[in-house]
């Protein structure tokens, strides 16, 4: 067997020789498609390296190994093959293949170097993420770059993801490809069969500027279009805001692998309507080639297409996360409802630490232990049951709960704990004046400013270690824990109405609780339409907001006289909600402080709406006064006076609860400034590369990176891999539970009808709008009922307009929930598939009081 | 019975330890507007520490070191968490700080 085979000699079948990615290539280049060339490194040279370096006998002993075994062992085995030059004569062949390769270009080439196992062909392994890739490699690194390839085979996580699917780690060789790294214009990914609605009469094309990387490494949100497959008709066109590309080229070893996107080109399309359809027609090709739907990678350069991998598209399987893990496992909602994307790696290490009791992330997502819980619940319940309570869905369980006598000193043990860890606080947080908080904002400052803090110094300081003197208000965690005392008040106020006063309209006890002035939330939606108001008085401000893009009509703004006014409100808003985000409890997201665009993007659209916003607030402050005189009337003295106590404290602690997340924010906000602090300083050290990547590393490497203890080159293959796998898990719903055998409900729900959660009453018809993201599409007439993935404060402005809102992910005391209550805006959470099952412009009916949304008619020309 | 009254009398010193401490510390939670809150600040601590010292100074003899006791206990349970806690944030941050081999993303 060969070491080193051209591109053009290996065919399909020659996974053995050229691995799963570089058959494939073969194959496509021995038929005419238009790869770049290059060549292979074959498994029979990977063999070779390993058994001189007498590996073998190593990594025979890894099968059946512990996930702590295999983090001990891997490094060692890597750090062998990644210290070890080859045998000569191996060396002097991938040298002179790789002139060859340089010959046949123009003197100006780099080359992408990436892995190609033996495994990846098998049946229900992916391996996505899991081995090395490398961009822009030239002779003098080409070497090292295949060994680093050779090494990712043994990184903890493949052989963690071959243990848990029973592969004998023996068994996998890993080849490795080199390829023209193509000088792409435009590049992107296409699917000859839509992976998010499963169409299979559907092509998605996705495309943005230079490389590719962009989009797989999820650093752009490209251009989107969805074409019929016969006639290749465009269906739905997406043009996106495309503000980075990554180069084809760079050049010195500090040079930025991630150029910013010039304005005009930002929002330009990308591709003609001729090259939509020659990605489309070449993608057709491959999967009739291939004999099954595809998903390609693609590029172009001076009007050439090159097709640079072409992969059965794997079902993404979210079964997949927590595979193998021991124990029940819930997904911890009240995170969850928050955003729905997987958290990054650094914010996933930062949240973990110290880890708290009970709580692991899987996939990204976080989960609580089952079986924890259920030490400390005094009933006797199933997991089934315990899960869906500890998930708040709300929904009734399948059997009455049964007080458990055995398990009830522990649980009033626990109770005891509590009382006594929180007593203090909890007598603290009571009857605090609406601003109490709003000293959090000063001790964010200080740490801000501090040099001496970096990010986990920061994360205690303002999350978990408060001083003996701090006050209450720089403790927003504990806040937020001590306000879950609105549950017992609720139930409170819930059975002395059901006793007292029978009869009421069902939504009582959520009227009752609902209509504070001061929650943040609410305010800041109110804040943006008066923003909008102020911008619709001066014509020129509102012809810039509604003919530009945010980012240029900012730019613009700023020279426009006319606009003082408007620009000095929206720097009081920024002083005061800057530190929010568009999916906020995550580290990266830029918060509006830095990148206002979210905030302008809110003001247009509601200067596009013509119409006035329907006012539910008026509505729900009548309905209140009605109900509050007839509790009063049937009720009188004594009764009356607990009934308005019980439901004044309810609502003091729900509004504690929502504006608490307001202060966590604005600390997630602080700690994100020493990290960017941090970043900077890697970045002009050329330590880091790219903008952004710092999120992509543990807090033990950046402390390397910082020290010298680790260069780019050890930590480029891993950002690489772990930008993949986020990729990879933003496009999978967690699972709800791990290791809970669950049992479908019957629930009665019809075709036409969804069931959820009610979080706020009311009952409303209207036509419905599916809005997937708050950044992009942000188009709701008034009226319209908003159906959402999740919702987080970049949503709020939307729940003016909106006539009522439907959310997959969510419970009662969600975001959503909270402002829907507020606003008095009828609102289901909790819907699984919504954004699915409900298309934009369906006619449906939202009961907010019996949490069911019901489709009464098809969609109308929206 | 009398262990009984004991018991009810250290929680009771451990509930008043709790409220008294919560007033007390009304002072600093509450500064920022002390100029219009100090009425309520001082009613929180005369009201829970003026019925602390009442109890103290009126319960029998027998029966005051059981009070006393909670309240002293609850003290020093209050004040510990303050030592403990950070140790703890350590101790469980101590595999984290472990170097990060080559490849191994720390996971």
């Amino acid at each position: 067997m060969t070491s080193v085979l051209s591109l053009e000699q290996v065919r399909a079948g020659d996974t053995a020789i050229a691995g799963g990615k570089g058959a494939n290539l073969g194959e496509l280049a021995a038929h005419g498609f238009p790869v770049p060339p290059g060549f292979v490194v074959s498994t029979q040279a990977y063999r070779e390296f390993v058994e001189s370096l007498g590996l073998e006998h190593e990594w025979r002993g890894l099968d059946g190994a512990s996930r702590d075994q295999l983090a001990r062992r891997c490094p060692g085995i890597q750090r062998r093959i990644v210290e070890t030059e080859m045998p000569q004569p191996l060396a002097e062949a991938i040298l002179e293949a790789h002139s060859r390769l340089l010959a046949g270009g123009d003197g100006d080439v780099s080359c992408a170097v990436r892995s190609s196992a033996t495994a990846e062909d098998l049946a229900g392994a992916s391996f996505a993420g899991q081995h090395g890739t490398y961009y822009y490699v030239n002779a003098g690194r080409l070497l090292e770059v295949i060994r680093r390839c050779w090494a990712s085979l043994w990184s903890m996580e493949a052989a963690a993801y071959r243990s848990t699917r029973g592969i004998p780690h023996a068994s996998v060789f890993m080849a490795v490809v080199v390829q023209e790294m193509v000088r792409s214009e435009v590049s992107g990914v296409a699917f000859t069969a839509n992976p998010v609605s499963g169409a299979r009469d559907e092509i998605l094309i996705e495309s943005s500027w230079g490389m590719g990387a962009a989009i797989v490494d999820g650093r752009v949100t490209p251009d989107r279009y969805i074409l019929s497959r016969n006639g290749l008709q465009v269906r739905e066109r997406r043009v996106a805001e495309k503000r980075f590309l990554v180069p084809a080229r760079v050049s010195g070893a500090r040079d930025a692998r991630l150029e910013r996107v010039s304005l005009s080109m930002q929002t330009r399309e990308t591709l003609r309507e001729d090259q939509v359809r020659a990605v489309a027609e070449w993608s057709l090709k491959c999967e009739r080639h291939f004999g099954a739907p595809q998903d390609v990678e693609w590029a172009m350069t001076d009007g050439r297409f090159y097709l640079l991998q072409s992969r059965p598209i794997t079902a993404l399987g979210r079964q997949e996360i927590g595979r193998g893990v021991k124990g029940k496992w819930v997904l911890f909602k009240a995170l969850a409802e928050n955003f729905t994307d997987p958290m990054t790696p650094l914010m996933m290490d930062l949240a973990g630490n110290p880890g708290p009791p009970g709580l692991r992330f899987f996939g990204g997502r976080i989960y609580m232990d089952l079986d924890l819980i259920r030490r400390l619940v005094p009933f006797e319940i199933s997991d089934d049951d315990l899960a869906s309570l500890a998930y708040l869905s709300g929904r009734p369980s399948s059997a009455p709960l049964r007080w458990s006598l055995r398990k009830l000193p522990i649980a009033l043990l626990a109770l005891l704990a509590t009382h006594l860890a929180f007593g203090v606080v909890m007598a603290r947080t009571r009857g605090m004046p609406n601003d109490f908080m709003d000293r959090f904002r000063s001790l964010c400052w200080r740490v801000e400013r501090d040099p001496s803090m970096d990010a986990v110094g920061a994360l205690r300081r303002l999350f978990l270690l408060p001083a003996l003197l701090d006050p209450i208000g720089h403790m927003p965690v504990i806040v937020n824990i001590c306000s879950m005392r609105f549950a017992p008040w609720m139930g409170a106020l819930k059975a002395m109405l059901r006793r007292w006063v029978p009869g009421l309209r069902p939504d009582a006890v959520a009227l009752l609780c609902s209509g504070t002035a001061g929650v943040r939330s609410a305010e800041m939606g109110r804040e943006i339409v008066a923003l909008a108001r102020q911008a619709s008085r001066v014509e020129s401000v509102r012809e810039l907001l509604t003919r530009h893009e945010p980012e240029e009509a900012l730019q613009q703004l700023r020279q426009e006289p006319a606009a003082r006014e408007f620009l000095t409100r929206l720097d009081q808003f920024l002083a005061t909600h800057g530190h929010r985000a568009i999916k906020e409890f995550e580290l990266r997201s830029p918060r509006w402080e830095e990148d206002p665009a979210p905030v302008l993007g809110m003001v247009r659209n509601h200067l596009l709406v013509t119409a006035g916003d329907v006012d539910h607030e008026a509505q729900a402050v009548s309905a209140r006064a009605q109900l509050e005189a007839e509790i009063r009337r049937r009720t009188g003295g004594l009764r009356w006076r607990l009934i308005r106590l019980a439901a004044g404290r309810a609502r003091y602690y729900l509004r504690l609860r929502e504006n608490s997340r307001f202060y966590h924010i604005m600390g997630l906000g602080a700690i994100r400034k020493r990290i960017l602090a941090i970043e900077a300083e890697l970045l002009a050290a050329g330590k880091l590369k790219c903008q952004d990547d710092i999120f992509f590393l543990t807090w033990t490497e950046v402390a390397a990176l910082r020290s010298g203890a680790l260069r780019w080159l050890d930590v480029e293959e891993r950002v690489h891999q772990r930008r993949m796998e986020h990729v990879r898990l933003t496009k999978l719903t967690p699972p709800k539970t791990i290791g809970v055998e669950r049992t479908e409900r019957v629930t009665g729900a019809e075709s036409d009808r969804l069931e959820g959660q009610g979080a706020s009453p009311g009952r409303y018809q209207g036509r419905a709008r599916v809005i997937l993201d708050a950044s992009v599409d942000l188009e709701l007439h008034p009226g319209e009922v908003l159906v959402a993935p999740y919702t987080d404060p970049a949503w709020t402005p939307l729940f003016l307009t909106a006539g009522a809102a439907v959310v997959e992910v969510g419970s009662y005391l969600s975001h959503a929930g909270t402002v829907a209550r507020e606003y008095g805006m009828p609102c289901v959470v909790d819907v699984p598939d919504c954004t699915r099952r409900i298309q934009t412009g369906t006619l449906v009916e939202v009961d907010g009081e019996r949490g069911t949304v019901r489709i009464l008619g098809q969609r109308s020309a929206a | 019975m009398s262990t009984l009254v004991a018991f009810a009398l250290f929680a009771l010193g451990v509930q008043l330890a709790i409220r008294t401490m919560a007033a007390f510390y009304r002072i600093v939670d509450l500064w920022y507007t002390i100029g219009t809150a100090y009425p309520r600040v001082l009613l929180g601590i005369l009201g829970w520490g003026g019925a602390t010292v009442a109890i103290a100074v009126l319960l029998p003899q027998a029966l005051r070191p059981a009070f006393l006791l909670g309240l002293l206990s609850f003290v020093g349970f209050y004040l510990s968490l303050y030592l403990i806690r950070p140790a703890l944030v350590r101790r469980r941050d101590a595999p984290r700080e472990r170097s990060t081999p080559i490849g191994d993303p720390g996971a």
